[in-house]
């Protein structure tokens, strides 16, 4: 018998598009980290070290190496003793604890000594299309010297002070398509285990992180000698690789709307998958409340000392208490239970809980969602050529219908154009400013689509609706990039954030946890509204365990044993 | 030195809006310049002399941007353009986008180009020259003759072109003021716990 799926309407863009739900996903199935890992397992990638060569100072250099059916790919590690007082946070350094970069195939030596001359200097270096990927780290001091201290008198480190951080190193930034000289990613586009979006950049923070765990071991083993002993293997697996984000991330999400649409809209389409399932087998509903209950224990190891971020791990574990209760006396055995258990979230619980719901929703069902992650990547060179015939009635009716959020912003009022996206002299990376404190209106980034496109409509309407797009263009080239941007959304309906950009009370961090979450990351711990921590691979199985078996629930910390 | 083609497509877009165009005509230049790459062109012959003439650029890419866009008549279509390289890119840009395949060509050089790829013949000399007849016309898709063949991935830039794409870039920058410093973006210097 053949089960016919219905179709269950897909939450639209102007429902899943707001700033204040995307500032509340949370990593799924789709995330980039989980559909590495899934194909290093699946595809049976061997991993070697051919290389660690690092001295009782913890300087050196060592190469981590993944082998897959058709290539290999080496993370070529640079470890360096940085004195304290250069570390920092800020994307924008000189010196780092460590820098990497993820090569294609396997470096000689030559190779690796014109890596040297150039990754430790990062931005002022240069690299060759050999190299994917550019990245640097800080140790977490506080978490470092506790760990080398520990192990090195044969004694585990306190798995509260690992699950209060989380990570021994921070990465301040992975760089990749053609940064620096590196690669473009249409270079590698075409290769199976880069269909998936940033998979170049995942595998590089997974060697990161197998690497930091391997020196905090060498450098225990170097002061404790005979003493020392190694990670006990379950907390092991408990430490991540940091990473702070700031505000350079945030115009990602709107200068790459092609890629951005295929995020959503696969992850859409995976959840009205699910939903239009009429049944639920005993298998799936025990996996959906293991995943929630581990969901829970991931809500109360989250800690934040934001006050904006601790309300809503509030509200999470809030509304994962309430998921809890409901689940008790839900009714599985009646038609459609997982689009029941959607609908009632969206009266019941908080974007929080709602976001959750939808990541959990799609755990039992990894042979309907996996799948599809293929289909989330993007050439964004489609979408760019301008459809110069058609009509500005057709354009005009198209904003009409798909921006009339944007028409309701009193764009006269202060607020609704207090801020600007602009690039600092100073540091040549993505600002968010006060428009009129800082004479910012010359150096504007086209980063404030609804505004534009709203001015585009103002000009649009002084025209005759039979006339072309391009008669149009040709009087206001000023407007071709919001023309250009409507044509695509119009094709790519998930493209545009539907909300003010540089509205007064816009929360730019809003921007940083969506993206991270398709990466996959966890513990959002947001140090103001402008910039954030988080961990990356918390839980992962390292690539010599991958072998002896994978199961892709690391992502969810373990319940813990009786 | 050897660019990646991302690179020079944020190069030469940055310093196109340094240089007083709009956004939407920057974002143009910067793409047409990963095509030119690409063919294996010069992005110091090619854009750095267009990128001094900002008002001849101007209105050149507004022009171009017809062809581009799909907006002309091509059963034979001919004008006097400045920059031909501009309407090289744009032949390009329209022959992937609308599955075409169109010949055009000046005293000096042929372009034929088709969704798979493009070849180019002549004196590339003067694809930066102004007042230059060119016709255009759509040739049947199955009489091109174009064989797909291996694109440029990579395009060497020298110091002085370098130099002047970046003080243009530079012009988008804004200088760091009391405000901006305040309003922060990132976490303190030192950094380390």
């Amino acid at each position: 018998m053949t089960v016919q799926t219905p179709l269950i309407a897909m939450r639209p863009p102007s429902q899943v598009m707001r700033l204040a739900r995307m500032g509340s996903m949370h990593q799924s199935r789709l995330s980039f980290m989980r559909v590495l890992l899934r194909r290093l397992a699946g595809e049976g990638w061997s991993f070697d070290r051919p290389m660690f060569d690092i001295d009782a100072k913890g300087v050196g250099t060592a190469l981590y190496r993944l082998t897959g059916p058709s290539r290999a790919y080496t993370l070529v590690a640079f470890a360096h003793d940085l004195p304290a007082d250069q570390r920092s946070d800020r994307v924008i350094a000189t010196a780092w604890d460590a820098t990497f970069a993820l090569f294609d195939g396997t470096p000689t030596r030559d190779e690796i000594e014109e890596l040297r001359d150039n990754v430790p200097k990062q931005e002022a270096g240069r690299i060759s299309e050999k190299v994917f990927t550019l990245s640097r780290a800080n140790r977490s001091v506080r978490l470092w010297e506790h760990v080398v201290d520990a192990l090195s008198h044969g004694q585990q480190p306190n798995p509260e002070k690992v699950e209060e951080v989380g990570y021994l190193m921070r990465t301040t930034a992975v760089y990749g398509s053609g940064k620096f000289g590196a690669a473009d990613r249409d270079v590698y586009a075409d290769r199976p285990e880069f269909g998936a979006p940033f998979q170049a950049e995942m595998m590089t923070v997974y060697l990161i992180r197998t690497f930091v765990l391997d020196l905090v071991e060498h450098m225990a083993r170097t002061k404790g000698g005979d003493h020392a002993i190694q990670l006990d293997p379950a907390l092991r697996r408990r430490f991540g690789i940091g990473n702070s984000t700031g505000l350079g991330m945030a115009p990602f999400l709107l200068t790459h709307p092609i890629l951005i649409h295929n995020w959503f809209e696969t992850r859409e389409r995976a959840l009205a998958l699910v939903r239009g399932r009429a049944n639920a087998s005993e298998a799936e509903i025990q996996n959906f409340k293991d995943c929630a209950a581990r969901a829970s224990l991931n809500a109360n190891h989250w800690t934040s000392t934001h006050p904006l971020q601790i309300e809503k791990v509030n509200e999470l574990t809030n509304d994962l208490r309430r998921l809890t209760q409901t689940l008790e006396d839900f009714d599985f055995g009646a038609s459609y239970p997982w689009d029941r258990l959607m609908q009632w979230a969206e009266t019941s619980l908080g974007l929080e809980g709602q976001e959750q719901l939808v990541s959990l929703l799609l755990e039992p069902f990894g042979d309907v969602v996996d799948g599809l992650s293929s289909e989330m990547s993007a050439d964004e060179a489609t979408g760019w050529a301008i459809a110069g015939t058609q009509t500005i009635g057709a354009v005009r009716d198209f904003i009409a219908a798909q921006y009339a959020w944007a028409h309701d912003v009193d764009w006269s009022a202060p607020d609704a154009t207090a801020r600007a996206w602009y690039v600092s002299q100073a540091k040549l990376e993505p600002r968010l400013g006060e428009r009129d404190a800082e004479d910012l209106d010359p150096y504007e980034q086209p980063l404030q689509p609804a505004r534009d496109i709203i001015r585009a409509a103002q000009d649009l309407a002084q025209y005759d609706a039979a006339q072309s797009i391009a008669c149009f263009l040709r009087d206001h080239p000023e407007h071709r990039h919001a023309i250009r941007r409507i044509q695509i959304v119009r094709a790519y309906p998930y493209a545009e954030i539907c909300d003010n950009t540089i509205d007064a009370e816009m929360m730019p961090i809003d921007f940083l946890r969506a993206k991270l979450s398709f990466f996959g990351a966890g513990h959002f711990d947001p140090r103001s509204d402008r910039w954030l921590r988080i961990n990356m691979f918390q839980g992962a199985p390292f690539p010599f365990e991958l072998a002896a078996g994978f199961r892709d629930d690391w992502s969810y910390p373990e319940a813990p044993t009786a | 030195m050897s660019y990646s083609l991302n690179e020079v497509d944020a190069m030469i877009r940055k310093a196109a809006r340094g240089s007083g165009l709009s956004w939407g005509l920057a974002e143009d230049l910067g793409h047409y310049a990963r095509f030119a790459c690409q063919m294996g062109l010069s992005i110091e012959t090619c854009f750095v002399p267009l990128l001094q003439s900002p008002e001849a650029l101007h209105l050149a890419l507004i022009d171009a941007a017809e062809l581009a866009d799909g907006a002309l008549d091509l059963t034979g279509h001919e004008r006097v353009v400045d920059f031909p390289i501009l309407w090289l890119c744009a032949a390009r840009l329209f022959a992937k986008s609308h599955y075409a395949s169109l010949l055009l060509t000046t005293s000096a050089i042929q372009l034929q180009v088709s969704p798979e790829g493009a070849t180019l013949s002549g004196n590339t000399d003067t694809l930066v020259a102004q007042q230059v007849p060119i016709r255009i016309a759509r040739v049947d898709h199955t009489e091109s003759n174009i064989v797909p063949v291996a694109q440029e991935t990579r395009a060497d830039i020298s110091k002085d072109a370098l130099a002047l794409l970046e003080e243009l870039a530079m012009r988008t920058y804004a200088p760091e003021t009391e405000a901006s410093r305040l309003s922060g973006a990132g976490a303190g210097t030192h950094d380390n716990d």
